[in-house]
């Protein structure tokens, strides 16, 4: 019968109650829609932070963070990588040789950043390739070819098919140089990428370098869920040791891009619990003004014999049904909200330009929405405690009435 | 009539409503001022770093050096620029860079050589100041070197280490050399942090053979002045050469800093609809509780306009505690956030925004728009928010606003 009641007493005043299931949907697309864009955002940077670089788990040489060198191997990555890429939750594992070198023409000369690798299993898969804007791709394991950044290609004055000098130090500690001739150049539009790393082919830099036929300095592994890259780093951990290595997740492979997502986690998460409360704060005042104008109502009903913890249970029943015609046209509201972001995304190009680099990753100007679950679960508990809670104070002030004082309202 | 009165006693007729809808509008406000304050420290600082820094506010190259650098495209006789640049008020230094590899152990890096005066420089720039540990170059010592933060790890550097570098010197014969790890910077930009290896002017003409001219001048100006008036005034100076604004060197960093109010205001914006809509239902309910009221006021013969203002005026007169209350606590705290901030060490080691370091100690910056933003959007979206409320207590119907409930 209390839910009856209550039921009924929440549309007494339908205005005000509407205008309370407004404010209700508001919080809740806010939140919605900052936390969807914001895991679409973060997710695309990692992915093209683990795409451009180490995967979204990374197995590469014990000690290597501390001290990298050409000298740490992980040794016979062709069997790593092939355990790996049977286990469960995993796209693809890649083998690279990365390191430093100095770029050399006749003409001038810059640091670069290699990374060697497999151009066939690494097509489609390595960023920086699916970025090739002139030549070719290279073609095989040991040739003496490379593809440069756009930004390189200008400073060295190189073009298509012209030679290059690496000068690199190798496993021993030597300086060694190797003559290659430019097949193609990339362009992603950062310069970190643009002006300072070339892809060799992974079987003539271990030549280069003097590694075995299966030696490298790590294998990039991509997840099928980016999400998982902790849990699989560990899983990952016992086989990586067999072999020299450990396996790390891209958080503390590229801690730039994890310490922004981190604040910017944060900031948003704030932002969103001081909307709710003011949200809350409006629901406290209706449900108050709901009360403090039926207060002749309850001292009446407490004459006649209601208990004061039925009363109390009446009010939060009410503020219970307030919670579930809210949250259902919340949600109902918030579909095509959340398939518009998903499809099409906000384009903030117009006042963050395309070039917005942040942490060294390259940030998608489009942001798209995605949703994940246990976000979405969080904002609806959210919401559903927090209008409860805005219940707490009136239902506690309609049970202390007392009958006497409030019978004398007229 | 006395509309201030009555409004004022309108609004203790509610005291519980009134208080927590005042209380709310005070937590917004005070928590948009501190907000709008640290928004513009973030961009202040990210300026400032970004020029103050490394990059200077205007740096001057011979013709053809941005398109394509190159060691040979160098300006002629730059001691003498510099000086000519110190006698019109501006302070100056000059550079040289290159190309090499560094080695230390088993070990290497590409490097991208930095030759400076160390006194000139310091003088210009806060790099030199910007050290996490040793000290910086020192003209009498021209082995030693400074690096930036991710290089000295790359190589697995310490204080006191020796390097080797390798590179192609100007003649074309290969320059080498051994140098000791004298300073290593703080977190200075993606570049520097990386590829930075600073060593002295001379040190730098003996390694790459490199006897006259410099690659680049870097100019910082004071605090308030006019960009583009400089800009011209120094390109009248380097006849010849090119001339570039850190805007034309950096145009993803500016157009970030021109945008820094399209993201303050969206938020801003936001959490006043929150608060409107607060005000819309308190003011609502106010009026439908005095709604007998209104009709008798109206009956006796007062007019729509005084109705409506009166309603508007216990919005403001709320609007302006609430003023009272969240500037109170905001001010302070915003004030407080300018010279203590916020400490962003156990998030990161030191990131980068656009390429430029972002500060590890987040600072807000106060000024007058730190108060009359978030002020001023307020008071406008209450009485937005009133506007329905007040135009249904101004024109309702007396009769039927009589015979209500």
């Amino acid at each position: 019968m209390i839910a009856r009641m209550a039921w009924r007493n929440l549309w007494r005043n339908r205005r005000r109650t509407i205008i309370t299931l407004v404010s209700i949907a508001f919080g809740f697309l806010l939140a919605i829609t900052f936390t969807s864009l914001s895991d679409g955002s973060y997710g695309q940077m990692i992915d093209t932070a683990a795409r451009m670089g180490t995967g979204h788990v990374t197995i590469e040489p014990q000690g290597y963070r501390d001290k990298p060198g050409p000298d740490l191997v992980v040794r016979d990555t062709g069997q790593l990588a092939d355990k790996v890429r049977a286990m469960p939750g995993i796209e693809n594992a890649t083998i690279r040789i990365v390191g430093q070198a100095m770029a050399a023409t006749s003409a001038d000369s810059t640091g670069a950043g290699i990374i060697a690798l497999d151009p066939e299993s690494e097509q489609g898969v390595f960023f920086l390739l699916n970025h090739v804007v002139e030549g070719q791709q290279l073609a095989s394991r040991e040739e003496k070819k490379v593809i440069i950044g756009s930004g390189m290609a200008r400073c060295l004055d190189l073009n298509l098919g012209k030679k290059l000098v690496l000068t690199t130090t190798d496993k021993t500690g030597e300086i060694v140089s190797g003559l290659v001739r430019v097949a193609g150049i990339f362009s992603t539009g950062v310069d970190e990428a643009d002006k300072y790393i070339i892809i060799v082919p992974i079987d003539y830099m271990r030549k280069l370098l003097g590694y075995s036929k299966n030696e490298a300095t790590q294998v990039a592994v991509y997840l099928n869920d980016r999400r998982d890259a902790e849990e699989k780093s560990h899983t990952l951990a016992p086989l990586a040791a067999a072999y020299d290595g450990t396996a790390l997740p891209w958080s503390v492979m590229m801690p730039d891009v994890a310490g922004l997502i981190l604040m910017d986690s944060i900031g948003n998460y704030f932002f969103q619990v001081f909307i709710f409360l003011l949200v809350g704060a409006g629901i406290l005042n209706t449900v108050l003004m709901g009360v403090m104008e039926r207060l002749r109502e309850f001292g009446i009903m407490l004459a006649v014999g209601m208990s004061p913890g039925k009363l109390w249970r009446m009010i939060m029943t009410e503020t219970f049904w307030l919670a579930v015609v809210g949250l259902l046209v919340s949600s109902v509201l918030s579909v095509p909200v959340y398939w518009y972001l998903h499809k099409y995304g906000i384009d903030t190009s117009a006042w963050l330009g395309n070039d917005q680099v942040y942490g060294g990753v390259l940030f998608d100007p489009l942001m798209k929405a995605e949703f994940y679950l246990d976000h979405a679960i969080l904002i609806f508990g959210g919401v559903f405690i927090l209008i409860l809670a805005a219940g707490l104070y009136p239902a506690f002030l309609a049970a202390r009435t007392r009958p006497v004082e409030t019978i004398k309202i007229l | 009539m006395k509309t201030w009165s009555m409004a004022f006693r309108n609004i203790l007729r509610a005291k519980r409503r009134s208080m927590i809808t005042i209380l709310a509008m005070a937590v917004a406000l005070g928590i948009m001022v501190v907000y709008t304050g640290l928004m513009d420290g973030m961009i202040g600082d990210m300026k400032k770093n970004a020029v103050m820094l490394e990059m200077g506010h205007v740096q001057i190259h011979a013709e053809g050096y941005r398109e394509s650098p190159s060691i040979y495209k160098r300006i002629q006789a730059p001691d003498e620029l510099v000086e000519r640049l110190a006698k019109a008020g501006y302070t100056a230094s000059y550079r040289l860079f290159a190309s090499g590899l560094a080695a230390r152990g088993n070990s290497s890096a590409g490097v991208f050589l930095r030759g400076v005066a160390p006194d000139m420089e310091a003088e210009t720039m806060r790099l030199p100041h910007h050290l996490l540990a040793g000290k910086w170059l020192n003209k009498n010592d021209p082995k030693d070197i400074v690096l930036g933060k991710r290089l000295a790890k790359t190589l697995s550097a310490s204080l006191g280490d020796e390097i080797v570098i390798v590179s192609q010197a100007s003649d074309g014969s290969i320059a080498n050399d051994l140098y000791r790890v004298d300073g290593i910077l703080k977190s200075i930009s993606e570049e520097v942090d990386r590829a930075g290896l600073f060593m002295t002017i001379d040190a730098f003409r003996d390694l790459m053979v490199v006897t006259q001219g410099a690659h680049e001048i870097v100019i910082t100006l004071p605090e308030d002045a006019d960009l583009n008036a400089a800009a011209s005034t120094i390109t009248n100076m380097a006849q010849g050469l090119e001339v570039s604004t850190w805007r034309q060197l950096n145009p993803a960093l500016a157009q970030m800093i021109d945008a820094a109010d399209a993201f303050l205001l969206p938020l801003v914006i936001i959490t006043y609809i929150a608060v409107a809509i607060v005000i819309l239902n308190a003011m609502l309910m106010a009026v439908f509780e005095r709604i007998r009221e209104y009709g008798v006021m109206k009956a006796l013969g007062v007019n729509p306009y005084e109705v409506f203002f009166l309603v508007l005026t216990e919005t403001i007169i709320m609007t302006t505690a609430a003023a009272v209350l969240g500037l109170g606590f905001g001010v302070p705290l915003a004030f407080y956030l300018e010279t203590h901030g916020i400490n962003l060490a156990p998030f990161t080691e030191g990131t980068t925004i656009s390429g430029v370091a972002l500060d590890l100690i987040w600072h807000s910056m106060v000024s007058a728009r730190t108060i009359l933003i978030p002020l001023v959007t307020l008071y406008v979206l209450t009485v937005i928010a009133t506007i329905y409320p007040a135009a249904k207590a101004a024109y309702l119907n007396p009769v039927d606003a009589i015979h209500h409930h």
